[in-house]
Parts: C-alpha cells; sequence; structure tokens
C-alpha cells in the first residue's frame, strides 16, 4: 500500500523530490562552482620608468598577489622602463622566475624594455614586443669612486673603510655584474637566445623586429595577443584580465567609476628622461646618448 | 533501493554539473603545459681575472748621468699645459719620476709660447690638449725633432672638450670627443690620432674598452724589448702614413668606435719610423702612465721605456741656444782677472742668480771654478788670459792690431769731429769670421764632457752689461734669445748695442760710466803706440815717392788734388808689413787696409776723394820695425771701396 502510495505518488510528492534530487542539487553545484571555479584572470602588472625600490617594491608584492590568488592563472607584464638599480633588476628577475613555477607570465614590451628591464623580462616564459620597441641595452652603468684619502679626524679600520674598495676593483665588479646580466639572460632565454654573448655584451638597443631575429624576445605581438598566449600557456579558454595594482594595493575603497584605478598613460618624455645624477652603485640602466656626462 | 541510488546519482550529477561546465567553459584540459622555469643559481656568471702586477723596479740605463748623480739636469723635458691638456701633474708623478731619475727636468709650460720653450728642450711632451696648436707651433715641434730632439703625444678619448655656446647659456654643451687637437702637432709626422676609441668584448682587461696589447702587437722596437703585454685603458686608434710605423696594434678582436670594424688598429707609434735621433712617439692612451695602471703587466717597465725614450732626445742645449740648461748645479761664477767687486757688481751677480735660480741651477761666485764645477767666465777681451785656453780650444783668438795714432794735423773744418781711436784695430778672430771686438760681445760654450764653461767677453763694462743682461732674461724659462747674434753651435758673437764702445782695459764693477769713456793708456807698450806721425808733405795725383821708415815711426801723407777717384799704393821692401790707412781732413779715419804680409803691395783702388781738402795718408809698418817704401797716387776707376774695418763696426 505504502509502496503503492509512493509508486504513484502525489503531486507534492513528485515536487518536492524534484526540488531535492533536482533544483537543489543543481543550486548547490551553481554555488560552489562559482565559489570553487571562479572566472579565472590574467594578472596585468606594469613595469614603468625606473626600476628602484619603489617600483621593485611594488611589482614584487603584485606577483605575490598574483601567487597568492587562485583566480589569476597568468601574469603579463607590461614594460615601458629603462632599468634602473642594478640589485633590484635582479630580484624582479628572481621574482618573475619564483612565478612562473606557478604560472606562465609573459613579457609585453611597449616602448622601452632596456637594461634592468629586460634583466626581468628574460625571466618571463614569453616575451612579446612591438615591431619597433627599444630591447637590449645588456650591460652595466656606473660611477667610479674617486680618490681615496685619508682624514685627520676621521678613523675607520681598514684602506677601503671609507671607500669600499679600489678604483680597479670597482672595475672587476662592475664586469662582473655585466657577466652576471648576461648568465640571467642565457638562463632565462635559453635555446631561443641566437646572438652570441660578446656581441649582446655590446649593449646595444635593437628595435623589437632585431630582438626577434636575435632571440631577445619570441614574438611580435599586441598586448592582447600576450594576454591570450598567457591564458593559452595557463590553459584557460575565458578569462578576465586584471589590474594587478588596484588588487594588491585596495585601490578600490571607493567604488566610484571616476576614483577607480586606471593605469596612467606612459609620458615618453620622462620614459627617455636621463637621470639627473647617478648615485654611487650598479646600474643596469639605458641612458639616453648624450646624457651619460 | 535502486530508486534512491537512482536519486542519489541525479542529485550527483546535477551537483558536479555546473562545476563541470564552468570548468570546462574556462580551462582547456588539452591545453600545452607551460615549460618548466629554469633554475638560476648564478654558477655560470664567469670570473673577471685581476692582472698580474708588472716588475715595477726602473731601471736606468747604465753609464748614463742621473740627477741623483750630480744634482743636475741631462735635458729639459718640456711638459705642455698651455693648451687646456687635460690631466693633472699628479697623474703623471711616475713618469715625472722616472724622467728625474734620467737626469731631465720636467718644465711645465703653463703660460707663455711654446716656440720659446722648445728652444732650450730637449724633448717635449704633450698630454691631451683640448686646445689647437698654432702653425708656428707645430713647426718648432718639427725643429725640436729635427734637431735631434724627442716628441711625446698622449691622446685620450676620455679626455675629451667640452663647448659651451655662449650665445646661449642655457643650451647643452658640446662634448666634442672626436676634435683630436693632438694632430695639429702629429700630422706633420704622418700620424692621425682617431676621434675614436678601441673596445674589445672578447679578451680585455676588466673592461671592453680597456685592451690587452700582447704577441705580434708589439712593434719591434727598443720601446717595446722584452715586453710580453700591455694593458691600455681606453685608446684612440691612430692612422699611419709612410713615414711612421705601428708600435702597438690591437687584435683582431679589438674593434674602433668610429667605423664599428675591427682589426688592423694601431694604439701608439714612431715617426719618423728609421730614426735613430730625433723621433716622435704617439700613444692613444694616457691612463697606462698613472697609477695604478702602470703597475698592471708590464705597464711600469713600458713607461720606463718612455722614460727612456724621452731622455734620448738631443736638443738645444748641446748647444749655447739651451743656455742656461745646458749646465749642471752647482755652477761658479768667475769674474776674469780678479776684479775688485763694487756695489752694482754684486746687484748684477744678484740678478744672474735669481734668474738661475727660475732655470732650477745654483750660481755661486767664485774666485776660481773649481775642477769639478760647471763655470760661467765674465770678463773684457783684454783681461782674458784666465780664459784663454778655452779660446784657443775653440779656434777663437784675440788679435790687436798695431796702434794707429791720429793724425797730429787734425781737422781744422770740423773741430766737433768724433776723435779716432788712438789705439789698434781690436779683432776677435772666430771660426765665424773676425770682428771688431767693440761692440760685440763673445759667448762661448766649452763643454769636454765632464763639465761645461761658459765664457761672457765684451770690449768694455756697458758691453759685457748688456750681454750679461740678454742672458738674465733668457734664463727665465725660454733660453737664452741668440736670434740677433752670428751663432755656430757654441760659439756666439753678438752686439751690445753700445754705440761707440771703446775697447776698455779694467774690468770695472762699480757701475756704468755715465759718460763715454774715454781710452785709456794701453799697458802694453808692445801693443800700444801713440807715437805722432811724421808729416811727409804732399803727394799729388800721379806721383811716386819713396821714403825710409824708422822704428816706431808712422809716416803722413797730404793729398789735396780733389775731388777724384785715386788708386793709392804702398810698395814696402821685404821686410816691412806696410799699413795703410787714410783719414779726412777732419781726422775721420776713411779706410785702412793691412792685406798682404811684408813685403807685399798695399793698394786701395777707386777712392773716391770728394773735395779739395787735406786728406792725410797714413803709412807705418805692423811690427813698428820699420822700413823702405814707395807710395804712389794713381787716377783710378770709381769702384767699391777696398776691404775696410770701420771702427765700431
Amino acid at each position: 500500500m505504502d509502496e503503492d502510495d509512493a509508486s504513484t505518488g502525489s503531486p507534492l510528492r513528485v515536487i518536492v523530490i524534484f526540488l531535492l534530487i533536482v533544483v537543489l542539487p543543481l543550486a548547490i553545484g551553481l554555488f560552489a562552482a562559482a565559489r570553487l571555479t571562479p572566472r579565472p584572470q590574467i594578472g596585468i602588472i606594469r613595469l614603468s620608468y625606473d626600476i628602484n625600490s619603489q617600483t621593485a617594491y611594488e611589482i614584487g608584492q603584485q606577483l605575490r598577489t598574483a601567487r597568492e590568488n587562485p583566480a589569476v592563472k597568468a601574469v603579463v607584464l607590461v614594460i615601458n622602463s629603462p632599468g634602473g638599480s642594478a640589485a633590484y633588476s635582479e630580484e624582479l628577475f628572481l621574482d618573475v622566475l619564483d612565478t612562473r613555477r606557478e604560472m606562465p607570465v609573459i613579457a609585453s614590451i611597449d616602448l622601452l624594455a632596456a637594461s634592468g628591464a629586460y634583466y626581468m623580462a628574460a625571466a618571463a616564459n614569453e616575451i612579446y614586443a612591438k615591431p619597433t620597441s627599444a630591447v637590449g641595452s645588456v650591460g652595466v652603468i656606473a660611477s667610479l669612486p674617486g680618490d681615496i684619502f685619508i682624514d685627520e679626524d676621521l678613523l675607520t679600520t681598514g684602506p677601503y673603510k671609507a671607500f669600499g674598495g679600489t678604483r680597479d676593483g670597482y672595475v672587476r665588479q662592475i664586469e662582473r655584474a655585466k657577466l652576471a646580466f648576461l648568465d640571467a639572460v642565457q638562463v632565462g632565454r635559453g635555446d631561443r637566445l641566437t646572438i652570441d654573448l660578446e656581441t649582446l655584451s655590446r649593449a646595444e638597443i635593437y628595435t623589437g623586429v632585431q630582438a626577434k631575429e636575435l632571440g631577445l624576445i619570441d614574438s611580435l605581438a599586441s598586448g592582447e595577443e600576450a594576454l591570450r598566449r598567457a591564458a593559452a600557456l595557463a590553459g584557460v579558454r575565458r578569462y578576465e584580465a586584471v589590474e594587478l595594482y588596484p588588487l594588491t594595493f585596495d585601490t578600490d575603497t571607493i567604488p566610484l567609476p571616476e576614483v577607480r584605478y586606471q593605469p596612467l598613460p606612459i609620458d615618453e618624455a620622462r620614459l627617455r628622461q636621463a637621470p639627473a645624477a647617478l648615485a654611487p652603485g650598479l646600474y643596469y640602466r639605458y641612458v639616453e646618448p648624450g646624457a651619460t656626462r | 533501493m535502486r530508486k534512491a541510488a537512482l536519486y542519489l546519482a541525479i542529485f550527483l550529477v546535477l551537483l558536479l554539473a555546473p562545476l563541470a561546465v564552468r570548468l570546462f567553459q574556462y580551462y582547456d584540459p588539452l591545453a600545452e603545459a607551460p615549460a618548466t622555469p629554469p633554475a638560476y643559481t648564478g654558477a655560470g656568471i664567469g670570473a673577471v681575472p685581476t692582472p698580474e702586477a708588472g716588475n715595477g723596479a726602473d731601471t736606468v740605463q747604465t753609464g748614463a748621468a742621473t740627477q741623483r748623480d750630480t744634482g743636475a739636469a741631462r735635458g729639459v723635458v718640456v711638459l705642455d699645459q698651455a693648451h687646456g691638456n687635460q690631466f693633472t701633474r699628479e697623474e703623471l708623478a711616475t713618469l715625472d719620476g722616472l724622467l728625474a731619475a734620467r737626469g731631465l727636468r720636467v718644465q711645465p709650460l703653463a703660460e707663455g709660447e711654446l716656440t720659446e720653450a722648445l728652444r732650450a728642450a730637449t724633448a717635449l711632451v704633450v698630454v691631451a690638449p683640448v686646445n689647437g696648436y698654432s702653425p708656428a707651433e707645430a713647426q718648432a715641434v718639427s725643429d725640436l725633432v729635427a734637431r735631434g730632439g724627442r716628441v711625446l703625444l698622449v691622446g685620450d678619448p676620455t679626455r675629451y672638450n667640452i663647448e659651451i655656446d655662449e650665445a646661449d647659456i642655457f643650451a647643452a654643451p658640446i662634448i666634442a670627443t672626436a676634435q683630436v687637437p693632438l694632430n695639429d702637432l702629429a700630422n706633420a709626422f704622418d700620424i692621425t690620432f682617431r676621434g675614436d676609441y678601441l673596445y674589445n668584448t672578447v679578451e680585455n682587461e676588466g673592461n671592453f674598452r680597456n685592451i690587452l696589447v700582447g704577441g705580434d702587437g708589439l712593434g719591434d722596437s727598443a720601446l717595446t724589448e722584452r715586453l710580453e703585454r700591455l694593458a691600455l685603458y681606453s685608446s684612440h686608434s691612430l692612422q699611419l702614413g709612410p713615414s711612421a710605423a705601428a708600435l702597438l696594434s690591437a687584435d683582431d678582436n679589438t674593434w674602433s668606435s668610429a667605423t664599428d670594424r675591427p682589426g688592423g688598429l694601431v694604439l701608439a707609434a714612431l715617426s719618423p719610423a728609421a730614426s735613430d735621433a730625433g723621433q716622435l712617439l704617439a700613444i692613444g692612451d694616457v691612463h697606462f702612465l698613472t697609477e695604478p695602471y702602470s703597475t698592471v703587466y708590464d705597464n711600469g717597465a713600458f713607461v720606463a721605456r718612455v722614460a727612456d725614450f724621452l731622455a734620448g732626445g738631443r736638443g738645444s742645449t748641446d748647444t749655447l741656444a739651451g743656455f742656461p740648461y745646458f749646465f749642471h748645479s752647482p755652477i761658479d761664477l768667475v769674474y776674469s782677472d780678479d776684479p775688485e767687486l763694487g756695489p752694482d757688481a754684486f746687484d748684477d751677480i744678484i740678478a744672474l742668480q735669481a734668474a738661475f735660480r727660475g732655470a732650477g741651477l745654483a750660481l755661486a761666485l767664485a774666485d776660481e771654478a773649481d775642477d769639478d764645477h760647471d763655470a760661467l767666465y765674465v770678463g773684457l777681451y783684454n783681461t782674458a788670459a784666465d780664459v784663454a785656453e778655452l779660446l784657443d780650444a775653440a779656434g777663437v783668438s784675440l788679435a790687436i792690431r798695431p796702434a794707429i795714432a791720429r793724425p797730429a794735423i787734425t781737422a781744422a773744418t770740423d773741430p766737433d769731429a768724433t776723435p779716432t781711436p788712438s789705439h789698434g784695430t781690436r779683432l776677435v778672430e772666430s771660426p765665424l769670421g773676425d770682428v771688431e771686438m767693440a761692440g760685440t760681445a763673445l759667448l762661448l760654450l766649452a763643454d769636454d764632457g765632464a763639465r761645461r764653461q761658459l765664457v761672457v767677453l765684451a770690449a768694455s763694462n756697458d758691453g759685457l752689461e748688456s750681454a750679461l743682461e740678454r742672458l738674465r732674461g733668457a734664463a727665465s724659462a725660454e733660453g737664452v734669445n741668440l736670434t740677433d747674434c752670428l751663432i755656430q753651435d757654441n760659439l756666439a758673437l753678438c752686439p751690445t748695442g753700445v754705440a761707440n764702445e771703446p775697447v776698455e782695459y779694467e774690468l770695472d764693477t762699480s757701475g756704468p760710466a755715465e759718460e763715454p769713456t774715454t781710452e785709456p793708456e794701453q799697458p802694453d807698450e808692445d801693443q800700444e803706440d801713440t807715437t805722432a806721425p811724421i808729416d811727409k808733405g804732399r803727394i799729388a795725383l800721379g806721383e811716386t815717392k819713396t821714403a825710409e821708415l824708422a822704428a816706431e815711426e808712422i809716416h803722413a801723407w797730404t793729398f789735396d788734388g780733389g775731388p777724384a777717384t785715386i788708386n793709392i799704393a804702398v810698395d814696402p821692401d821685404t821686410d816691412m808689413d806696410a799699413v795703410l790707412e787714410l783719414y779726412a781732413p777732419n781726422g775721420t779715419l776713411m779706410a785702412n787696409l793691412d792685406s798682404a804680409f811684408a813685403g807685399g803691395v798695399e793698394e786701395m783702388r777707386g777712392v773716391e776723394i770728394p773735395d779739395d781738402g787735406q786728406y792725410f795718408i797714413v803709412v807705418r809698418d805692423f811690427f813698428n820695425d820699420g822700413g823702405h817704401y814707395q807710395i804712389s797716387i794713381a787716377a783710378g776707376e770709381p769702384a767699391q771701396p777696398e776691404p775696410t774695418t770701420e771702427p765700431g763696426g
């Protein structure tokens, strides 16, 4: 009797069963799927102007955000930079390598990726540029220390405590930094690099077309193509391109359209402006001709 | 039960379907996997070798006198600092020391004319000038090399000119790296400094612009003998003509920034290539001369060779033109004939000492020159016995002609006429010719290898003062000015500029006379004869007369047959060496002649007698022994006067 009731069932019962067996799992599935598989994001990180402590920190934090955010499946580095401090450039190189262990990183060069900026780009899975982008300047620039002296009232415990070292020793440090740069490029680009290291050490700036021929970049492509390539490498069919800067530094606390984060357009004059003076230290930086003296 | 299982299955399928759809929607399970990131360890960073330090011991050429030995400079190296030269003396301290060890004195030229400074130089060093050189300066450098001097031209691509647009002070400065003013000097020697720098990215000394030179890159020269490897720290390349030869050449991996092509690049060159004497050495880099780069590899030895090269220069310091730099301190100043020195003499000595000090030389007054010292002898011709040997050795003799007294018959027509000298004609007979002592100063440099002695003689105290003033002014930096002198190597005859200069007999060091000096009495009676001539009467045109000249006697014949052109001939006996003189009516010596030895005819031809005044023809014997002679006056053809020596001329 009970089984008959159940088999024939009342309409109410049928509705309940339908809700429990069909609607409920679908609702839960849809809800859970949205939570468990968020829409993949391709994070955009912009390196603009000089590499220094500020930019290195900001880029590093954004790369960390990308690594820690499960929605971010790949990163595209949009580069407009002449490079900068050697150590910060190397830090970015290592940060990118770290990120690559978790997701693909694509470098997309707009106007300029010179010296330390290229150093960082060399760690990416792939590098894209425009045909006339400026790429290269693989080398070091530094000012030699002045003559050493001793002061009556300033006592040091070693002859170079107040100077760091000899001029000649500094020359060799600079040369060693150049070799480190070349090694990083060699590691990052691997077999794709067709230019020999001696020629690369001439520190020339190449156009995107030349850079492609020399194996310094992988392809001539737009920023959109870089995003698509990043997504493809990440195995993502559909994605959302997101700026990682506001995501990292929470710039959208006031959710008004007019105050939302917008990447500033690149100021070419500022980009190519020579530094007023290079503080003592090693730099992977490209300086426009005529601005080195 | 089966129904429950079915329900559960449906439940699960529907539960997971959104997730599957979403995954399929967003992700491509067939996508290629990204490449594994490379491992970066830094192990591939190559080493930068530190170069070996060279042997810093300097080896001065054996046997070469050095400043350590004598305290004296054996040559003068002019260091140009007058053309905006981009270096500091501290940078050249190594080279300075090496030059000093070779007895060379470095004379910086910050102001003044290079042409003047080079007159006293044995070598010239020019480092990285940014201002050009005039044609006269270039010629002076060529002249220095031509007379055996050495020239070192050092360029450097890191030492360039920065030009400011004075019309627009806010405009960016123009950096003139491609301009190499050294070429103003180098081009005459078939060498051109290119406005480039060299680089080598394959094998270098710590940096691409630090060029290593070794093996075949070291030319065959004493400068590179036994050297194995040099490092030049940024260098121009040199373009060479046929007379220049490469000294240092870069390998095939070295490139020029100007052409961006490798190979065939020269960093240093010699010109003329075949010369063993004067040469010019051009080098494209200055850093190898400076510390610490001068200690790398064989750079130190090479810098020493460069110093040797500069020490090998010969120049004007071997000759009078190199005054005072041919002297070696200390120098004894000796007044000939040991006069009593007055206050003015002390002033002169002090001024002279100051001038020598300015040239880095010590001058001290002495009664006699020390055998180990160089010497400056100062005196009058008549008190030159102390230096007779030096004069003889140089072929210089001080000849005093027999005295000629003024005719007793003085001109009544011109009482103010300048009195003619009452003494004989005093000559300096030298390889340069014979000149009268009056108005002439003699400078003689005697160099026996061990010491150098300069003799300065003049006819009068005023003349001597003039000669010393010439030396004082010249000792400052540039060397003695002998441009108005008759000069040959170590002998110069210079005008004193003293009008009607007498030949004095006593060194008067109390100061120059304010009035024209009166000729003092000749102390040597053998040399001076003031005997009044004996009037032998008139002699007319066409006449021939004979006379007997007694010992110590002078004959005066009167001719008043002018105006006319006449020939005067005196034909003496074989024992008599006739001297013939013609005086104007006012007593002025018009001409004199002693062209023949004893027995020879003395003849003045074509003598113009302008009027009918009384002209005096004086006949005497050179040896004052007298003799028989015949005098004749004949009509002559106008002609150039016979060779005469005018007083004071």
